[in-house]
């Protein structure tokens, strides 16, 4: 077991405190359920974050061979788009946005990923995401970052880390989406998708 | 007389007694043993010693003689021996009344084996020594009739103490000892022989062993015939081992004994004649690797703090042991500095003082011989001021300091920090721990932690920060500040409810807050009064001290005292009044007591007398005086008691009085000044009568004779004038501060010298008028003018003490209660000036100026307080030297361009956490509204308070001050003076600024807008386009510094920048996100200061978004992490440098080194194996690194170690 998972059970029993960032490679060795149980064991949602990231850990060491259905992955925008759109309620400029989307499928996954940097959209998305995440313990703030650590992705982090958050935002749509390769960005009113395969930039085995 | 003649008779008596007892046996016999009791039985028939004596003598008178023969017996523990047949001895004939004496070889036959019967001895042993047994024995005699074999006589006895002799006593070497070797060979072997010397019949043999092997039992070394290096027998007691001895080797052991022998052969001796052993070392390598080796030192002061010594060195040399201590006194204990270098810095001495210092080398328990002792001077403490922007220079070079500990002082930046606990911290430099600064122009310690500082090895900080322990600036205030009070305390009341201490003053009070606990808060009064509140509201008073920076070694049984001679000539002023106690230097003597120097003036080129007191509990000492130079004062003395003759060669400015052995028992201040002339007219006005003016001059000059002015006084003729409208004599002035004249006392001016237009405006002018419209006054003078006004008939005293005022003296009240003092500044009839007096009168600048108006106002004129106290208080703090601000210098006072005076108090500032609440807080004729309504003009809603942003530095966030001055606003129209000063990491910057009302309109009030920018407000046309174009304060009398040039060299200089707020920072929460069009972000983030940065990752949500812009779109890996973003930004890397820098973490892949546990070797990659000891060493790096260079040489290494794919890593940040 990595010294790290001690390190973060002694600092949720406030035997140790560590300088910021430590836990950012928290889940960097994770190799067994007993890691998960252990890192988990001081939350409510133990069993749920043991499960979302038994699931991220399985799809990530899966191979996305085969190619997927355009539609498939629209439809999958699609329902990813109603949800958000739920969400964002109240934020109206932002739900504005969201509505008005056209979903469009792009050949060039690499465009994809140029477009990302430039995604205005999706960023204020997280924005409002992480404006209401607010927890008092500090346990909570630090997994977050950790999640980032493990998945090195802003959609990844937001599934993983759901159980603490009370919206109604499975995010079920999206993962499915992402785990058939399917990348996007939101380019002005456009919701532009395309597909990698066995080369994925957010979510493959290293 | 008579009890000897009794006793000597009783005496004769018993003998006779016992004789005719005797006298049943015809032969006395009588044995003789005569010690030493040679054991060996053959030495009692020894012909040459006679030891053994057997007397005989033949009493009775009847018969004509008798042959006899002798029996022997001895008895000793468990044995008898005795006589066996009487035949083989001789017969010995007596006569009567001859005795007969045998000895010597007369009893060899009685002391023949075979003629001896041996009980509890064994014959055959006997035989082999004839040695008796050790102890007591008895030898005794019987007399024998040969031929009838009677006992002829009383048998006689002697008492014996057979024992063998000791064996010598083993001397030089002395026993484990080294010895030196020396060149040739020449060791002397010494020992003492512990029998009583018998003739030259003892052999002494000595032998010598080498120990080997090492460490081996030397009485074992000793049974070794092999390692037997020297046998000489001799009959002296030493032996001269030298080189024609085998060659002794240089650190081997070695042994030697010595054994003592009969040259008979006899067995005398114990232990068969051997001494104990003894073991000596041959000198030793190290000793003779050093002989001859000498150390040349050189030494120079390199800080104030600092000096170095450096010294040839050698590679056999294991350690060095540097010793320093001050120089002027033998006695002073030398301080030992142990190192293995040639060079070595001798931290935390004293500024400005000549240390000596000498080295020695050791090797082993070797020791070379002390160097040459060198001389060097730590150089002088530089003050800084708040307006002065010089940081020390660093060397180019780092070279990082090997260790710090508690009590080390440590250079940051202009300050000097006591450390209080320091660890290293990663790598060598590198410290984190707790200290102390004191910043002087702030009077304040403050406490301070830093982490990870990079220290070099001049103990000097090169990077990282040091960080003030605070909660903030209004738990710091509370922390040990001094406040002081604008005016003198008249009561104070500490309110339990409220936790409140109230000072009242005047008509007004201030409240100061306990202190939290273990605190205290100091407060000052005008009065030099100090009020130490302390965490349970209790108020102690005392008067401010100024301890001198000097030691003396003199405690309070044993210190010279200099007091005012009979025949003193110029003055002699020591400690009176305890409300100046603050202007007479304290030094604080080694046994807790004080000790205050006097003041003694001498005209220049002159010659005075001052006495000195000895006191003393220790035996009778010569004291000699000398100045600071050396040159020794000549003295009589009377008893304990000194009189010195001073003169003024060598321009003295202290007299110190040394004892015998050099100590300094006492210190003087001399106060030495060349010849001033000051002019004086007196102008008699509308019919009033002027003193006499010689009789004044000669008054005068007396009086002001320690200052050495020399008056030159005539009187004008009677002057009419009309300025009395009222006919009630002369108006007086209002202003208790003297600061300014009356109407009618300017209207009499304005005539006067209308009508004098070539009036000598150098001279000080005193009108005598002939009345007061205050029938009390007698006088007035503004301080620091050279106008005053004399009532007719007044005594010269009043002109005296007028024109004291003009020489800028104050009052001696409200500090003394008036009355009370015999000085000529108070109301009594004293004549007297202090030595803080001479020094204010010489250091006014003499600048004479009679006229109130405008044109004086553009040079500041300094009316109350010490001046040079006063200037550097509120402008240059370059005369403090750490020194707590007299309680009196709470106020400034000059005359603006337009005419009206300004006051300049010193600060109040109200603060929380977040801000710093300012106050101006009136104290003239405008009403608040007025002010309100102005500084709405200003743009600025002003309450009774203003709220300002704490102004930080891109260096320094958290520790911060920000102190505004306090106003005391006079006249409308409004003269604002602002000091705000910033403290903040190493740099220390004053931000000033003043306005006046406008030249030409007179009531326009300008200047906020600048506080606010000041940035912007830098150029010097700035102010000069609001009216005002230089100010100049007066430094030591006779400099003067642009207060405006300094504060604007200050601001362009500096690179300190306002902290915006989070709402400027972030509008609604929101940073800019990226844009690959309008890098928006990037831009956002450039521009922000390091504390901004670190205000923005105080907020957890605008830190996570700020994350998130970093690490959009995802997927990536920063080189630059995220979590160090700060230092990044303390190296100005540019976000788009950030975003540039960064690698797809599923590229990311390494083999873990070898050197990781459990999973070296292994290949892995970023979130898998070893990706968290990765990430661990990646952040280490850069939290290591100062500098970007670093970073980037840094990561080439760690990417060398992982193995990682160099493409993978994008061009570096440049």
């Amino acid at each position: 077991m990595e010294a790290i998972i001690e390190d973060w059970v002694n600092f949720c029993t406030g035997k140790k405190s560590f300088e910021e960032g430590h836990f950012y490679s928290l889940f960097h060795g994770i190799n067994s359920r007993q890691e998960l149980e252990k890192i988990f064991q001081f939350f409510d949602q133990k069993l749920d974050l043991i499960e979302r990231t038994k699931r991220y850990l399985e799809l990530r060491s899966s191979q996305n061979m085969k190619r997927a259905d355009e539609n498939l992955l629209k439809k999958f925008l699609h329902e990813d788009l109603k949800e958000k759109e739920t969400i964002l309620k109240i934020n109206s400029s932002l739900r504005e946005k969201y509505s008005q989307l056209q979903i469009i499928y792009v050949e060039d996954h690499k465009k994809i990923e140029e477009l990302r940097f430039d995604d205005q959209t999706s960023q204020e998305f997280f924005d409002f995401i992480d404006f209401e995440l607010v927890h008092e313990d500090e346990r909570i703030d630090i997994l977050y970052d950790s999640f980032y650590g493990l998945t090195a992705d802003f959609d990844y982090r937001l599934f993983l880390f759901l159980p603490f958050i009370r919206i109604e935002y499975d995010m079920t749509s999206l993962i499915e989406f992402k785990k058939k390769g399917g990348v996007y960005a939101i380019q002005e009113n456009n919701l532009l998708f395309s597909m990698q395969i066995n080369d994925s930039s957010t979510a493959q085995p290293v | 007389m008579k009890n000897w003649i009794r006793n000597t008779v009783l005496m004769i008596l018993l003998l006779l007694a016992s004789i005719g007892r005797g006298q049943n046996y015809p032969v006395q016999a009588f044995v003789q043993l005569t010690p030493p009791y040679s054991s060996y039985l053959p030495d009692y028939s020894d012909p040459f010693n006679n030891q053994l004596k057997v007397l005989l003598t033949l009493t009775d008178f009847s018969v004509p003689s008798y042959q006899v023969k002798l029996r022997l017996r001895i008895e000793g523990q468990g044995y008898t021996i005795q006589s066996a047949d009487l035949t083989n001895f001789p017969a010995i004939l007596l006569s009567p009344g001859v005795p007969v004496e045998i000895s010597g070889s007369d009893l060899a036959p009685y002391l023949a084996t075979q003629n001896l019967i041996f009980n509890g001895i064994d014959v055959a042993n006997y035989e082999q020594s004839k040695i008796l047994p050790e102890g007591p024995a008895t030898i005794c005699i019987e007399v024998v009739d040969i031929p009838t074999g009677a006992i002829l006589g009383n048998e006689s006895c002697a008492q014996s103490w057979f024992y063998k002799h000791q064996t010598p006593l083993l001397n030089l070497p002395i026993c484990g000892s080294e010895i030196t070797p020396t060149s040739p060979q020449s060791v002397m072997f010494q020992w003492t022989p512990m029998h009583m010397s018998i003739g030259q019949n003892t052999n002494y043999q000595f032998e010598l062993f080498k120990v080997y092997p090492e460490g081996d039992d030397p009485n074992v070394v000793v049974s070794n015939p092999f390692l037997k290096i020297a046998d000489i027998t001799t009959s002296n007691t030493f032996v001269l081992y030298d080189l024609t001895n085998t060659p002794l080797e240089i650190g081997e052991e070695y042994v030697w004994r010595i054994r003592a022998s009969d040259i008979t052969g006899r067995d005398l001796f114990n232990n068969s004649g051997y001494s104990q052993v003894c073991t000596f070392t041959y000198g030793n390598v190290a000793g003779s690797l050093l002989d001859g080796y000498n150390i040349q030192l050189n030494s120079v002061g390199t800080s104030k703090r600092q000096g170095k010594a450096t010294w040839n060195t050698s590679g056999i040399i294991d350690e060095y042991i540097l010793e320093v201590r001050k120089t002027g006194n033998p006695n002073y204990q030398w301080f030992p500095y142990p190192t293995t270098n040639g060079e070595l810095k001798v931290n935390n001495l004293e500024p400005e003082t000549e240390y000596e210092c000498r080295v020695k080398g050791k090797l082993a328990e070797a020791e070379t011989d002390w160097s040459n002792t060198s001389v060097f001077t730590t150089l002088a403490q530089q003050d800084y001021a708040c307006n002065n922007e010089a940081i020390p220079g660093l060397p180019p070079v780092f070279k990082p300091a090997s260790s710090v500990g508690t009590g080390n002082i440590v250079q940051v930046g202009q300050f000097e920090m006591i450390v209080a606990s320091a660890q290293p911290s990663g790598i060598q430099g590198s410290f984190t721990g707790e200290g102390v600064i004191f910043i002087p122009f702030m009077m304040m310690p403050l406490a301070v932690e830093f982490e990870n500082v990079m220290i070099d090895e001049n103990l000097t900080v090169h990077a990282g920060r040091v960080n003030a322990i605070t909660k903030g600036v209004a738990a710091w205030v509370n922390e040990g500040v001094t406040h002081s009070i604008p005016g003198t305390v008249d009561s104070y009341t500490s309110d339990q409810q409220d936790s409140i201490v109230v000072f009242y003053f005047g008509n007004e009070s201030l409240e100061f807050d306990w202190p939290t606990p273990g605190n205290t808060v100091t407060v000052t009064d005008e009065s030099n009064k100090q009020y130490v509140i302390d965490e349970y509201g209790n108020v102690t008073e005392s008067y401010i001290i100024e301890y001198d920076s000097e030691s003396l070694d003199a405690t309070a049984n044993y210190q010279v005292i200099f007091k005012e001679a009979s025949s003193d000539q110029f003055g002699f002023d020591e400690k009176e009044y305890d409300p100046w106690t603050l202007f007479y230097p304290c030094i604080l003597l080694s046994d807790s007591s004080k000790y205050f120097t006097s003041y003694k003036a001498i005209k220049d080129g002159q010659t005075d007398q001052v006495k000195a007191e000895l006191i003393s509990d220790q035996s009778a000492t010569t004291i000699t005086f000398k100045d600071e130079d050396g040159s020794t004062y000549s003295s009589s003395v009377a008893g304990n008691t000194y009189t010195i003759d001073l003169n003024t060669l060598s321009d003295p400015e202290y007299l110190y009085a040394y004892d015998n052995n050099g100590l300094k028992l006492g210190k003087l201040n001399l106060i030495v000044y060349e010849q001033k002339d000051i002019d004086v007219v007196l102008v008699p006005v509308n019919g009033a009568t002027a003193t006499n003016d010689a009789n004044l001059t000669s008054y005068l000059n007396n009086i002001y004779r320690a200052a050495n002015l020399n008056f030159n006084i005539s009187t004008d003729s009677n002057f009419q004038s009309t300025f009395d409208i009222d006919g009630n004599g002369l108006q007086s002035a209002s202003d208790e501060e003297l600061s300014n004249y009356s109407a009618e006392m300017k209207a009499l001016r304005d005539e006067y010298f209308d009508a004098n237009p070539s009036a000598n405006k150098d001279a000080m002018y005193l009108f005598v008028v002939p009345s007061f419209d205050d029938p009390t006054a007698d006088g007035y003078m503004v301080r620091g003018k050279s106008m005053g006004f004399i009532k007719s008939g007044a005594a010269d005293r009043t002109y005296a003490h007028e024109l004291g005022h003009g020489f800028q003296l104050r009052h001696s009240f409200p500090a003394n209660v008036s009355g009370s003092t015999t000085n000529l500044m108070d109301y009594s009839n004293g004549e007297d000036l202090a030595g803080f007096q001479w020094k204010g009168i010489r250091d006014f600048s003499f600048a004479f100026s009679f006229l109130d108006d405008a044109e004086d106002g553009a040079s500041l004129t300094i009316l109350q307080g010490k001046p040079d106290h006063i200037i550097a208080a509120d402008f240059l703090f370059d005369h403090l030297g750490g020194n707590s601000l007299p309680g009196s210098l709470t106020m400034l006072k000059y005359v603006a361009p337009g005419g009206n005076e300004v006051s300049v108090g010193f600060f109040q500032e109200l603060a929380d956490d977040d801000q710093v609440i300012y106050e101006i807080e009136l104290k003239s004729s405008m009403s608040l509204d007025t002010l309100k309504q102005i500084t709405r003009d200003w743009g600025m809603d002003l309450g009774y308070s203003y709220a300002y942003y704490v102004w930080s530095t891109p260096t320094f966030d958290h520790s911060y001050a920000v102190w505004l001055d306090q106003y005391y606003l006079q006249k409308p129209p409004l003269v604002v003076e602002m000091i705000a000063r910033i403290v903040a990491g190493p740099f220390l910057a004053t931000y000033g600024f003043s306005y006046d009302e406008d030249a030409l309109t007179g009531n326009q009030l300008q200047g906020w807008d600048y506080f606010w920018n000041a940035l912007e407000f830098i150029p010097a046309a700035a102010f000069v386009t609001k009216g005002i174009k230089s100010m100049k304060v007066l430094k030591n009398g006779n400099q003067t510094v642009d207060v405006i040039e300094n504060s604007i060299k200050v601001l362009d200089k500096t690179k300190f920048a306002k902290v915006r707020s989070l709402d400027e920072l972030a509008p609604n929460g929101s940073i800019p996100p990226n844009s690959a069009t309008n890098n928006l972000f990037h831009k956002w983030f450039d521009e922000l200061s390091e504390a901004e940065l670190n205000l923005i990752l105080q907020n957890s949500k605008l830190k996570k978004t700020l994350q998130n812009r970093i690490r959009w779109p995802s997927s990536f890996h920063e080189w630059c992490m995220v979590c160090e973003i700060q230092k990044f930004k303390s190296w100005n890397v540019p976000m788009s440098e950030i975003h540039r820098f960064r690698t797809k973490t599923n590229s990311l892949t390494w083999k873990v080194p070898s050197d990781i546990p459990n999973i070296g070797g292994q290949v892995g990659g970023h979130g898998a194996t070893g990706s968290t000891t990765f990430h661990n060493e990646l952040r280490s790096m850069i939290q290591n690194c100062s500098s970007l260079s670093e970073f980037n040489s840094g990561l080439s290494l760690l990417i060398n170690r992982w193995q990682i794919d160099p493409s993978l890593l994008p061009s570096i940040i440049n």
